[in-house]
């Protein structure tokens, strides 16, 4: 019963793509199956869409496959690194693992990426997304918040666990989370996360019993991130001149003199003859579900460009007459040449969370 | 065969010493010695003591006391981390030397029994700091989601050697489904609209399994099918379990209580949607006060008084406003 409901959960989720047939494994081939499904959701729809360098790619699929055999587990797992500037480190049921470039922009070297690694493969691992998504699919609430920080206990453990055991120096883990834990609130009763004082503590009650040994690899990392872009990507969507540059998309959209513009994360609003626009970068993939809407105040479209596309929408008292103002082009080569994004120096001293 | 296996133990017990409840505090000497504290360190984790240190208050100069001394070293368990932690006080020449001894967690050396799936948790703690209370709350979570998924007769267990290994003896038994649920004492409302008012549709449903929780949970949602009609006195009893093998039988009794309807409505205003005789409709009541209040721009209070002789509910509207502007809207309002 259960499962037939979790089924029709990925099915939900899956509603464009090929119905993933899950069939009547036993559970945990059950949740991989699933954890696939969303995962091509994911990527597909450009939600988590990864980073162009596909040296990085691999370099951190290596570490990862090196933590995952190490935790004796043979089988395939897919390691993405999400283009996007937020700090974070994501699993699920299946044996996909993301991290953000911000979360890499963290880090120093390579222990401290297996770190974040096996942070997230420990939760896939222990089995942690399962229950979740069991209590999900069968619509009944339940309060699972203790459950939820043993959890995350469990994945700072198995971190410092396979860390150690693929030959890294499992101390790494920590500095890992003072690095992540960074300006962040010591934590609340809230959060499914133990405060980071007592996640600090306990890594390194954990990690010290292991022999004070092992890679670091900070070398080989920086060789692999001095490309990484840090923070906002301008070249994703930025303003030059009175045009929105979408260079990732090979799009750009003149706007009429008189118009202002504001870049707030992934998308644009911008105020033009009277009327709010919104302009969002969206993936091929995602722009053939985005059905067009036209109302008398509003308007919402998708064009397309070489390499991606956008989503245009318009509120105002005449959005077709504002959507005439606008010209798609090509960028140019001289504003393609003023996206500079800030690139990521490993060897630059960082900001640690305190002992 | 498949009967045997379905109601084999997922695990055997494979030790037999009982699982430990863990250490308290104490503070052991302290409160014999007077004086003044003439040093604070942490012996016993090197590795450590710079972190403990963070959360131990006690400094040189202050006098010593039991009650601080106590919470540094309850401060020093919340970590989760000691197996051990006391603290020796020693008087010197200078004042008193405090000295807090801790000793890590030993590590679980291996963990048998454990290779079901959904026993992942307990699997992976192989090599872990022996927790006992955090190895009872995982094996407690795992037998409540085995109790949610319909085995009733689940039980897990974990054991500990002397050699620190863990076995996990857990049993799940037989899935238990539901045959029908009942609910004597309704007639004011159908099975079907009770049945509707419950979350989920393969857990406390026909055919689906019981989760005593969840239907605890949803008493409120039963109830409130008779505030909508009227019935604010309804009462739904705890449930009646009736099993026979793999198959259960629930009843819920109801006891629904008399119709009440709208009395006297009161106060500087009224909403316009209620009427004197009509039925009590809770929901149609909220929507009242809540149009009332974005109408007045003001918070309405409803203050209810039940006539039980008369089954009827005055209803009177308090009005906090706003802003003293809002009160003008009142001449819109009447």
């Amino acid at each position: 019963m259960v499962r037939a409901a979790l089924a029709a959960l990925a099915l939900t989720a899956c509603a464009h793509h090929a119905r993933p047939d899950c069939g009547e494994h036993d559970s945990l081939a059950f949740d991989r199956c699933i954890g696939a499904a969303l995962d091509q959701v994911m990527v597909t729809t450009g939600s988590w869409a990864e980073v162009d360098d596909a040296q990085l790619r691999g370099y951190v699929r290596d570490v990862g496959m090196r933590l995952v055999r190490a935790a004796g587990d043979r089988e395939r797992w897919t390691f993405r690194v999400v283009d996007d500037p937020d700090v974070r480190g994501e699993s699920g049921t299946g044996t996909t693992v993301y991290v953000t470039r911000g979360a890499l922009a963290k880090l120093r070297d390579e222990a401290e990426l297996a770190g974040l690694l096996g942070h997230e493969i420990g939760h896939v691992l222990a089995g942690h997304a399962h229950d979740n998504l069991v209590e999900r699919a069968r619509e009944v609430p339940v309060d699972s918040h203790d459950r939820d920080r043993d959890d995350e206990i469990q994945a700072d453990e198995l971190a410092v666990l396979l860390t150690a055991r693929a030959g890294y120096d499992p101390r790494a883990v920590e500095t890992m989370l003072r690095a992540l834990g960074e300006g962040e609130p010591p934590g609340d009763d809230d959060d499914v996360h133990p405060p980071w004082q007592q996640r600090l503590v306990r890594v390194r009650a954990f990690a010290s019993q292991f022999p004070a040994a092992g890679e670091h690899n900070a070398a080989a990392f920086a060789a692999h991130v001095h490309d990484l872009v840090v923070g906002e990507d301008p070249r994703v969507i930025h303003v030059v001149g009175h045009a929105i540059i979408l260079a990732r998309a090979g799009l750009a959209i003149d706007m009429p003199p008189g118009s202002t513009a504001a870049l707030s994360s992934d998308e644009i609003a911008a105020a033009v003859d009277g009327s709010a626009v919104l302009v969002k970068p969206i993936t091929r993939e995602l722009a053939r579900y985005i059905t067009p809407e036209h109302d008398a105040d509003k308007l919402t479209l998708v064009r397309t460009g070489p390499h991606g596309a956008v989503m245009i929408a318009i509120t105002g008292p005449a959005p077709t007459q504002t959507l005439a103002l606008l010209r798609l082009r090509a960028p140019r080569a001289d504003e393609l040449a003023q996206l500079r994004p800030r690139l990521m120096d490993p060897t630059a001293p960082r900001k640690l969370r305190p002992e | 065969m498949l009967a045997a296996c379905a109601h084999a133990p997922v695990s055997t017990p494979q030790c037999t010493l009982p699982l430990a409840t863990g250490g308290d505090a104490t503070a052991g000497g302290s409160h014999q010695l007077t004086g003044t504290v003439a040093s604070v360190s942490i012996d016993g984790a090197p590795e450590l003591a710079p972190l403990l240190r963070g959360v131990i208050e006690t400094h040189t100069g202050q006098p010593v006391a039991e009650a601080p001394l106590a919470e540094d070293l309850r401060r020093l368990w919340a970590f989760d981390v000691l197996a051990d932690a006391r603290i020796d006080a020693h008087e010197t020449p200078a004042g008193v030397a405090i000295v807090f001894a801790v000793e890590p967690e030993p590590r679980i050396a291996a963990v048998h029994g454990a290779d079901a799936p959904e026993l992942r948790r307990l699997r992976w703690l192989a090599g872990s700091p022996y927790e006992p209370k955090r190895i009872a709350r995982i094996a407690r979570e795992i037998e409540a989601a085995y109790l949610r998924d319909g085995y009733l007769d689940a039980t897990v267990a974990v054991r500990r050697s002397r050699e620190l290994d863990l076995c996990v003896a857990a049993y799940r038994g037989p899935q238990v489904t539901i045959r029908k649920m009942t609910f004597p004492g309704a007639h004011a409302v159908a099975p079907a609209v009770l049945l509707g008012a419950l979350h989920g549709k393969d857990v406390n449903h026909p055919e689906g399994t019981y989760d005593e929780q969840a239907l605890a949970d949803d008493q409120v949602f039963l109830v409130n099918e008779y505030y909508e009609r009227g019935m604010i006195e309804a009462k739904v009893g705890t449930p009646q379990l009736a099993r026979y093998g793999d198959r259960l039988d629930i009843a819920i009794p109801v006891s629904e209580g008399p119709v009440f309807r709208l009395g006297t409505l009161s106060g500087l205003a009224v909403p316009h949607s209620l009427h004197r005789g009509d039925l009590f409709v809770r929901s149609k009541v909220s929507a009242a006060v809540q149009a009332l209040s974005t109408a007045l721009d003001a918070n309405v209070l409803p203050v209810s008084k039940v006539d039980i002789e008369h089954r009827r509910v005055d209803l009177g509207f308090e009005i906090e406003w706003r802003s003293p502007w809002s009160a003008l809207r009142l001449l819109h309002w009447h």
